[in-house]
């Protein structure tokens, strides 16, 4: 009986063959693993860093549908992402460096901007709130002096779970300061609200 | 000049912020932190481990949880007839009570027969089932020496009814659905009921009656779940289901009722608290000519755990469980009670797990006191490093164990007391190693392992006057393969499995379980959250008692899920397209070219 086994292994190999040699559009739909992905929104702009070694396209790892413009002025980012199209690809340095417009993004665009930039880094799941399959959107406030050194974080809103608020708030707290942020700052102390959003994908 | 002056000065007006301090706050844009949900019974990077979700079931529409575990790597699903007969689950080549089988947490084995009934178990109330392959006693104690299989009941948001009808004169009807907010209430009943197919064919030595074998299932479950404060959870399910069954020499009942209740804080990224409590008790009357039993398992349980995230990548868990099982054997015939005893135990176990970039190590203990046998300690390692290409590689030793069940240890006998239990037996002990190489990335995921079980004090009636003593071994060893691939609109999910599952002390191959498995599926997504697949199982030979050889076979099963509109979903399955006739276990049918249709509404 081993024959009738052997044949049916063979057109089973040879199929998965021929399937598996179109160049399909690889979809997203299964999981990097374990890697956490931070998405930065910037009103309907919305680019994907991932903080993970598994950058390739631009694309979102979340379902959700995610939009793209190629609006230089707007958007900073981390350069881990390699396949970025060049016009998205720019630090604070590059933002500086645009000449002076008549009506100039604000410097409290600026300062989010620049607290996205530190924060991408910084913020990772709470392994026992991942666990738990908590998710949920917090909102903290964060008080910035003009040196740059943050004083406070407190919690405007919670998310329903504190473990959640409060990895927020720590992650923000261990910054501790952003001389970078000076030069927007200007000699003013702000205080700006940062939602951060936990969002568990299905594997 | 001055043209340039006021030029200048609105020049510098507009880079001059118009307020000074203290401004109110603008809000910045949301920062997304996105992790993917990880498996709970035990870390995906350093076991194999397999996760079937609700999505699944309505893809491949199974009808049974034989239809869904048999796809997969490592497991071998014997059921001796249709669904309603009983089905065996053997993990790795180990045997059917060599697998820890838990619903919410509690564990579901007979305390008798050291099995789980799984033909009682209705698909309509599953949300998830991870399945762990390995040994995982250091964790959860008795029977984790093939693997885990964890069930976790279904949580809708919304209401779902369907109805179904099929060969074999099936019909039944599904509700599940979900109300309430901060507080939920969710609700999960079923109903099915078929005519079905004889179990055994008229190649069978003995008992063979060519009357339609069929059955009637119920179920229901209602569950509760609050956010009582913003680190505190509460989950409550208790559920009941009743199986009534025909088979070949007689008719059973089977009533399986269950409650489970837990408590998870959360009060910082810190630490995390779990108390649990749980209540099992099934009961299983067979009514034959010859003779009319009912057995009856009661377990209650009640653990507590704590979790602690230590510095950036450790986390150390610390827990408690506590577990009596009551075990009932009555003879029904004969008015008499053949046993009723009662055992316990209380396990503690530690399990520190290090997770950094490079890799990762885990180290786990337990220590379980039982009223029969005393202590026993089991143990785990494992160790596992990132490499290059997305790919983990891990290595796992384990020790695990089965506390013998009540029919081993107090059964008296049959005639002239031959056959009988001993009170003076020990735990199966096993001894395992396995290595993997795993690799996940958009589109892909692949993974390779090969494991190594060796099995001592097994128990067999060997003894004088066939008593039952710890004098059998069994060596399992083999090789998984699983890749899905997603391309396009298509997912190629192929499983593989090659193993050796040998009786050492007969030198004999293990009875039911084939050497070579190879099941592949391959989905195409259709438009409007639509889907058509089809599956082939590819099944070397196997041994049954005798020893008679069970041919190889393949079998191929189709379903069609479509989306209607957002209300209805019509879905049809066809079992065995090719009407093979292939046998899992000596002289029973398994099931005949068929099929099965569900209309499903959503009225949410």
């Amino acid at each position: 009986m081993k024959s009738p086994l052997l044949i049916f292994l063979g057109i089973s190999v040879a199929t998965h063959t021929a399937l598996l040699a179109w160049h399909g559009v690889a979809t997203d739909l299964l999981s990097r693993g374990q890697q956490i992905q931070v998405s930065l929104l910037s009103g309907e702009r919305q680019v994907t860093v991932n903080a993970s070694r598994h950058g390739n396209d631009g694309n979102s790892g979340n379902k959700t549908a995610e939009k793209e413009t190629a609006n230089p002025a707007a958007v900073a980012q981390p350069n881990s992402n390699k396949h970025d199209s060049g016009s998205r690809d720019k630090d604070s340095a590059s933002v500086a460096s645009l000449p002076q417009r008549a009506v100039t993004p604000s410097s409290g665009e600026k300062i989010s901007r620049e607290i996205h930039r530190l924060l991408a880094a910084r913020f990772t799941y709470p392994p026992l709130a991942l666990r738990q399959g908590y998710q949920g959107l917090v909102l903290v406030t964060v008080s910035i002096e003009p040196n740059g050194k943050i004083t406070g974080v407190t919690l405007a809103r919670s998310s329903g779970y504190r473990i959640l608020d409060l990895a927020a708030v720590e992650s923000v707290l261990a910054i501790h300061r952003a001389p970078q942020l000076q030069q927007w700052l200007r000699g003013r102390s702000i205080s700006i609200n940062v939602p951060v959003n936990y969002r568990l994908i299905e594997a | 000049m001055q043209r340039f002056s006021i030029l200048g000065l609105l020049a510098l007006g507009s880079i001059i912020p118009s307020t000074s301090v203290a401004e109110t706050p603008t809000t910045a844009d949301e920062i997304v932190v996105t992790a993917a949900r990880t498996a709970q019974t035990a870390d995906e990077t350093l076991a194999s481990v397999s996760v079937i979700t609700r999505k699944e079931i309505e893809t491949t529409q199974a009808e049974t949880v034989v239809d869904l575990l048999q796809h997969y790597a490592g497991i071998d699903a014997v059921r001796t007839g249709g669904p309603g007969q009983q089905t065996s689950i053997f993990m790795r080549g180990t045997n059917s009570d060599h697998t820890l089988v838990l619903i919410d947490g509690v564990p579901v084995s007979s305390i008798n027969t050291g099995s789980y009934q799984w033909e009682n178990l209705s698909l309509n109330e599953i949300e998830r089932i991870e399945i762990v392959r390995g040994p995982r006693s250091a964790l959860y104690g008795s029977e984790a020496i093939g693997g885990v299989i964890q069930i976790f009941t279904r949580k809708e948001k919304q209401v779902t009814t369907e109805a179904i009808a099929g060969s074999f004169d099936t019909y039944g009807a599904n509700f599940s659905g979900g109300f309430g907010d901060k507080t939920k209430i969710r609700i999960n009943a079923s109903h099915k009921q078929a005519v079905g197919f004889s179990a055994k064919n008229s190649t069978a030595s003995y008992d063979y009656d060519p009357d339609n074998d069929g059955y009637t299932h119920k179920s229901i479950g209602i569950g509760l779940a609050s956010n009582i404060s913003d680190s505190a959870t509460f989950d409550m399910y208790a559920h009941r289901s009743e199986l009534d069954n025909e088979y070949d020499i007689g008719t059973s009942n089977t009533k399986q009722d269950l409650v489970t209740a837990r408590l998870n804080l959360t009060p910082s990224t810190k630490a995390a608290y779990r108390i649990s409590a749980g209540s099992y008790q099934d009961v299983l009357s067979s009514y034959e000519s010859s003779s009319s039993s009912k057995i009856t398992t009661r377990r209650l349980t009640a653990g507590v755990q704590t979790d602690r995230q230590l510095g950036n990548n450790s986390m150390l868990v610390l827990g408690l469980d506590y577990r009596t099982d009551q075990g009932i054997n009555y003879d029904l015939g004969g008015s008499s009670t053949v046993f009723d005893k009662k055992v316990d135990n209380t396990g503690s176990f530690i399990n520190w797990q290090k997770k950094k970039s490079s890799g990762s190590l885990e180290l786990a203990a337990r220590v379980d006191s039982h009223s029969q046998f005393g202590t026993h300690a089991t143990g785990q390692a494992a160790w596992g490093k990132n490499l290059a290409n997305n790919r983990k590689l891990y290595l796992s030793l384990g020790t695990g164990f089965k506390a013998p069940d009540l029919n081993e240890l107090y059964h008296p006998g049959y005639s002239g007391g031959s056959y009988a239990g001993n009170s003076a037996l020990q735990p199966e002990e096993s001894r395992s190693f396995e290595i993997g190489i795993k690799r996940s990335e958009a589109g892909l995921k692949r993974s390779i392992d090969l494991f190594y079980n060796q099995i001592d004090n097994l128990i067999a009636y060997e003894g004088t006057n066939n008593q039952a003593i710890n004098v059998s071994k069994a060596l399992t060893y083999g090789l998984e393969l699983a890749q899905k691939q997603q391309r396009g609109k298509w997912t190629i999910d192929s499983q593989l499995t090659l193993q050796r599952a040998i009786d050492e002390s007969k030198g004999t191959a293990l009875l039911r379980r084939p050497n070579e498995k190879l099941s592949v599926r391959v989905i195409r997504h259709l438009n409007n959250n639509s889907s058509a697949m089809i599956e082939t199982l590819l099944s070397g030979g196997a041994v049954d008692y005798g020893p008679v050889s069970l041919g190889s076979y393949g079998v191929v099963n189709a379903a069609y899920n479509r989306e209607l509109n957002t209300k209805w979903r019509f879905s049809v399955r066809l079992n065995n397209l090719f009407d093979r006739k292939y046998e899992v276990a000596d002289g029973y049918n398994t099931t005949p070219r068929s099929f099965l249709v569900n209309l499903s509404y959503r009225p949410g």
